[in-house]
């Protein structure tokens, strides 16, 4: 065995047959779904003729069983990816069967009528282990291309709770490892929801920070866990490998008010960068203070700014309706507070300071150059023409 | 108060007509199972197990889940307004109207089947 050390990965190989049957039983399961809720439509079809109301008054039931229909579909669609990636998987599999049984004979028939002082026997044993690595490193790549397949699949509706909201690692959701890569998990939010007609009537209320029966809001703002092992893809995508994204609201009607807050966050981080460095290190040349300084704005005014926006973004998903303009901005509003709330309480910083010590520690420090210019450029934008906006 | 003209024993016909394909949902588990088989056909491939496992807890599940649950919620909608339509028609006779209490229920459900529980994304 220590002359072949990878001859056990061509042992206990799925059988493709079986992955082709399990892949069909997939699909089907999606078909038989997509029939029912269609059978289901069709018999709700015939509302109009029992049921009928004033026009202001209607609530439309008869397309009512539209929505489910068209989640079914999506459903039947993944599990019909889903079917394609175990197929596939099963060519490869099968497709590299015969040179697994040629490696495993070569290896049975080993050493034949060598011996170990014959200059053949150490040429036979690389021979035979270059068969078997090549048909190791092909089988690994082929299940390693269907992982990723199957990953990738998305539905428009990822979970039971809608899809996650923002960007960066402070959601209501945690990160875990799949597969080697670092993936998003939604975690719904722990506050009681409102229905979207129970939230208007408590609009003003919420205007006043109670909620929509006039009590005052708790929120459940989790405990960061500063020794948690975080390494962040960027990827910008969920555990479902849907890609993160903040509500409608907040792209369409919430821009000029980011822009206007990060504006406002950068100028602060690089005030307190500033001080902090030249009192730590006099010495630095213009040069290397320009630098330390745009690394931190960029990293830690960066880091606030995602908190913030994630804030939001929970609030948001809390309020039924989180997508429409009005949902989206009392979300932005009162992430804000939050946010408020976690610089005042210091979170904010020991947030920051926790990127921070990550940047310096993990990223090489040639790209952390790189960082520090484009963060000095940014600073200039806004300790320069930011100010301008508000002479 | 709404001006609804509703056929109880009709418009109950087509809910239970409905709600069979809806159990059916309810009582099938060949989605599970099919998964169930695709992670055995996987034996010990861990990176295909494990990204079976992530579709099924992530996505295929609560997909079902949630079909099932807003197919519910419409079927408990109509029934709200059968309901309030036949206590208002002992009480007001041929012109019975619906409160609006038991109206504002039916589009409350639909609402938060519409908004509360499902896709931002579609709004």
């Amino acid at each position: 065995m220590a002359r072949f050390p990878q001859l056990d990965k061509l042992d206990n190989w799925p059988d493709p047959q079986t992955i082709r049957d399990a892949a069909t039983d997939l699909n089907t399961a999606g078909e038989k779904y997509k029939t029912e809720v269609d059978g289901a439509k069709t018999e709700w079809s015939s509302v109009t003729d029992y049921y009928q109301t004033d026009t202001g008054l209607q609530i439309q039931l008869a397309g009512a069983f539209n929505l489910p229909s068209d989640r079914a579909e999506n459903l039947a669609t993944a599990l019909g990816e889903a079917k394609s990636a175990l197929n596939t998987w099963a060519g490869a599999v099968e497709a590299l069967e015969t040179r697994n049984t040629d490696a495993q004979a070569a290896a049975a028939a080993f050493p034949g009528g060598l011996t170990s002082d014959d200059p053949a026997y150490q040429e036979e044993i690389d021979r035979i282990n270059g068969l078997i690595n090549g048909v190791v490193t092909d089988y690994e790549t082929a299940n390693e291309a269907c992982a990723q397949t199957l990953t990738g699949i998305t539905v428009p509706i990822a979970n039971e709770h809608g899809q996650a909201l923002g960007w960066g690692g402070i959601t209501t959701g945690y990160f875990e490892t799949i597969l080697g890569q670092v993936h998003y998990e939604y975690k719904p939010p722990t506050t009681p929801t409102f229905s979207r007609r129970e939230f208007l009537r408590g609009l003003p209320n919420l205007a006043q920070g109670l909620d929509p029966d006039g009590r005052p809001v708790k929120l459940d703002v989790p405990e960061p866990d500063f020794n948690r092992d975080i390494q962040m893809t960027h990827t910008g995508t969920d555990a479902d490998g849907n890609r993160l994204r903040q509500p409608n609201g907040i792209r369409i009607g919430g821009g000029a008010l980011s822009v206007l807050a990060a504006g406002f966050t950068f100028a602060s981080e690089r005030q307190k960068a500033e001080e902090r460095l030249l009192q730590e290190n006099p010495n630095l040349s213009e040069e290397e203070l320009e630098n330390e300084v745009g690394q931190e704005t960029l990293v830690r005014g960066g880091t606030a700014i995602a908190t913030g926006v994630a804030t939001g973004a929970i609030i948001g998903s809390v309020v039924p309706g989180a997508g429409t303009l009005v949902g989206a901005g009392v979300g932005l509003v009162i992430g804000t507070g939050v946010a408020v709330a976690l610089e005042l309480s210091g979170w904010q910083d020991d947030i920051n300071d926790f990127v921070m010590d990550g940047f310096n520690k993990y990223v090489p420090e040639g790209i952390q150059e790189g960082v520090g210019e484009a963060g000095d450029f940014v600073g200039d934008l806004v300790t320069g023409n930011w100010g301008e906006l508000f002479d | 108060m709404g001006a609804y003209e509703i056929d109880p024993v009709g418009l109950g016909a087509v809910m239970l007509n409905a709600d069979v394909h809806v159990q059916n949902l309810r009582d099938d588990n060949t989605l599970t199972t099919a998964l169930s088989s695709a992670e055995s056909a996987a034996k010990d491939v861990s990176v295909v197990v494990e990204a079976l496992s992530s579709f099924e807890a992530n996505l295929a599940i609560p997909a079902k889940d949630n079909i099932i649950s807003l197919c519910e919620g419409r079927l408990v909608a109509t029934q709200t307004l059968v309901d309030a339509y036949v206590e208002a028609s002992a009480e007001q006779g041929e012109n019975a109207r619906i409160s609006s209490e038991a109206i504002d229920t039916a589009r409350d459900t639909l609402d938060r089947d519409q908004y509360g529980a499902v896709d931002l994304n579609e709004l």
